[in-house]
């Protein structure tokens, strides 16, 4: 075992986390927020996306939950069917309201109440459809619908893409946290290279002293700006200050450049340091030559208000009602390095199956359906996946409808550009 | 906890940082790919240090992490490039003997699912319950998977098989 271990080692000795991956990873931390996901793809598209982190923004109370979903289903609304189904503890009440679901994707509406009164409109959650998926990846995320701030009610939607809608799902909410606050503000800079008074860390790092030049924004929470100026050394720095019962180990800021703006041209070697009560941040690009091309202070990233985090998980089993499919075999034709295997088409999404040639890398994409009256289907990003991790060839691509269509309408679909013909069944 | 998510993230790098990437390219074949996924490895930690209770170490709560974000590389749609052993092999690795290669590939040859308790076993030491754990699989599925495992690599690892 050592010995193989050893062997390892050595033959992957010039592997190392080097000086320049460090930093690059440092870099990272001060362009995204800790708790938050990277968000590198649109969760839709996502081959893999665990579980989504909501923040709820929306705040709207009147209609009955079935209209609401129903509206927030829009054209698929036809396809919605009730759903039943609580789980409860810690106060919390997780119920299902509707879904709608094909073979391969599922739309779960639900909504979260507390008998305490402990939820309210930046509270986060994860959810998630668990499930087989039909391929080796799923998509899966979850969104707010609405929150109602009269009744303290949150109506949600768990989706998933690639899921196997045949077998078993369980709907699973956790990590409630009514204190999750998302910090995205301006505050103004000063126009004068002004010098502010300073203090030593135990470390050895220069901060400035608090409350030199406090400044409020009336859309930022638990967060202000305590000082912002250079120190005796010309060197630039922001102190942010919370409030009581904030933390925000995850805050960051950026000035913006006026010349460059969003290319974080003056957070380059931002150094953190916490402070009491606050961080001090430190940006060396920004001069008193500089400072005039600065346009404003962007506070960003995420702050943990003095509400607790509920702690739990929530489970409730899913029946879901798959709309009708129609499969066409494809007889393996050929696309490219692609020998088709079949279309799987539903109201809602357009499923093809296919192998690709050994050797040959990617995965279908540029779908595009046509109807028999000559009008294009139109189609969404969805998933692309292999079928079984241990198969890379075997692989299916999901397209969503960005309008339910009658199945038998579907007459031919693109693939990379090249059309093939259905036949009426 | 009390150490900050920053200087943890220093420290992690720092003390664990190799290891990590070097099971990144074990798991996914690309040196170029391992690197990104080390660095997200690193990323993902010290966004969720509050959270980590020290239930278990930090080597395997890490390694846990980097099998996850391996995990979903490979299964990326854009992941679209075909692992090409050649270019880890490649990578300049002044100690390494002769053998080494060959054990590198006999490795990197296995299927994946082989592959993963092979790295996580032997590699990364974590048991069979902890592998099991990790991979939500039974303790007994990750035995057969490893004796499955050790009679592909037989060949190549003969020392291995006399050592017992």
């Amino acid at each position: 075992m050592d010995d193989l271990r050893c062997r390892l080692d050595r033959a992957l000795d010039g592997l190392r986390f080097d000086f320049n991956m460090k930093n690059a990873v440092k870099e990272k931390t001060l362009s995204n927020g800790r708790g938050r996901r990277s968000g590198r793809l649109p969760a839709r598209a996502a081959a893999l996306a665990i579980c989504a982190v909501l923040v709820i923004t929306a705040a709207a109370a009147g209609p009955g939950i079935w209209e609401m979903l129903t509206g927030d289903l829009g054209p698929f609304a036809p396809y919605a069917r009730p759903a039943g189904g609580t789980a409860a503890g810690q106060g919390i009440r997780v119920e299902l309201a509707g879904s709608v679901s094909d073979r391969y994707t599922a739309r779960v509406y639900f909504t979260v109440t507390d008998q305490l009164g402990r939820l309210n409109a930046h509270t986060a959650l994860s959810a998630r459809l668990e499930g087989e998926t039909a391929g080796a990846a799923g998509s899966f995320g979850v969104r707010c619908v609405s929150y109602d701030a009269e009744t303290g009610q949150l109506l949600m939607e768990a989706y998933a893409d690639g899921l196997d809608a045949e077998q078993p799902v369980t709907l699973t909410v956790s990590n409630l946290n009514p204190g999750h606050y998302d910090v995205g503000s301006r505050f103004s800079v000063p126009a004068e290279a002004e010098t502010l008074e300073t203090a030593v860390t135990e470390d050895g790092s220069t901060v400035l002293l608090p409350g030199q030049n406090p400044q409020r924004s009336p859309e930022c929470t638990g967060i202000s700006v305590s000082s912002m100026g250079f120190d005796g050394a010309g060197v630039f720095h922001v102190r942010l200050a919370f409030d009581e019962g904030f933390a925000g180990g995850q805050l960051s800021a950026t000035p913006e450049s006026r010349s460059q703006p969003r290319t974080a041209l003056y957070q380059e070697d931002c150094v953190r340091t916490p402070v009491e009560g606050g961080i001090d941040l430190c940006f060396p690009r920004v001069t008193a030559e500089t400072l005039a091309d600065v346009d404003y202070l962007y506070v960003y990233g995420l702050c943990q208000g003095p509400e607790s985090p509920i702690e739990g998980r929530w489970s409730v089993p899913v029946t879901l009602e798959q709309a009708g499919q129609r499969i066409v075999d494809l007889g393996g034709k050929r696309v490219g390095s692609f020998t088709l295997d079949r279309l799987e088409i539903s109201p809602l999404t357009l499923a093809v199956f296919y192998e690709r040639d050994s050797g040959e890398p990617g995965f279908l994409y540029q779908i595009q359906a046509t109807k028999r009256d000559g009008s294009a289907a139109a189609l969404e990003g969805g998933l692309c996946s292999v079928l079984d991790g241990d198969n890379m060839r075997a692989s299916y691509s999901l397209s969503h409808f960005t309008e339910p269509v009658e199945t038998v309408e579907i007459a031919s679909i693109s693939l990379m550009g090249e059309v093939v013909w259905i036949n009426p069944d | 906890m009390g150490e900050t998510a920053d200087r943890a993230l220093e420290r992690l790098m720092d003390t664990y940082g190799d290891g990590i990437l070097r099971l990144c390219a074990l798991l996914l074949g690309d040196p170029a790919l391992a690197e990104d996924a080390a660095q997200e490895t690193m990323l993902r930690a010290w966004r969720g240090w509050d959270a980590f209770r020290g239930d278990c170490t930090e080597r395997t709560w890490l390694t846990a992490i980097a099998r996850n974000v391996c995990r979903s590389l490979l299964r990326s749609p854009w992941h679209t490039r075909r692992t090409d052993w050649t270019e880890l092999e490649a990578l300049p690795a002044p100690r390494a003997e002769p053998e080494d290669g060959a054990v590198l590939r006999a490795v990197l040859d296995l299927p994946v699912k082989y592959r993963e308790v092979v790295v996580l076993h032997y590699y990364q030491e974590l048991s069979a319950g902890e592998i099991g754990r990790l991979l939500r699989l039974s303790k007994h599925t990750v035995t057969t998977r490893l004796r499955r495992a050790r009679e592909r690599l037989k060949p190549v690892l003969k020392e291995w098989y006399e050592d017992g």
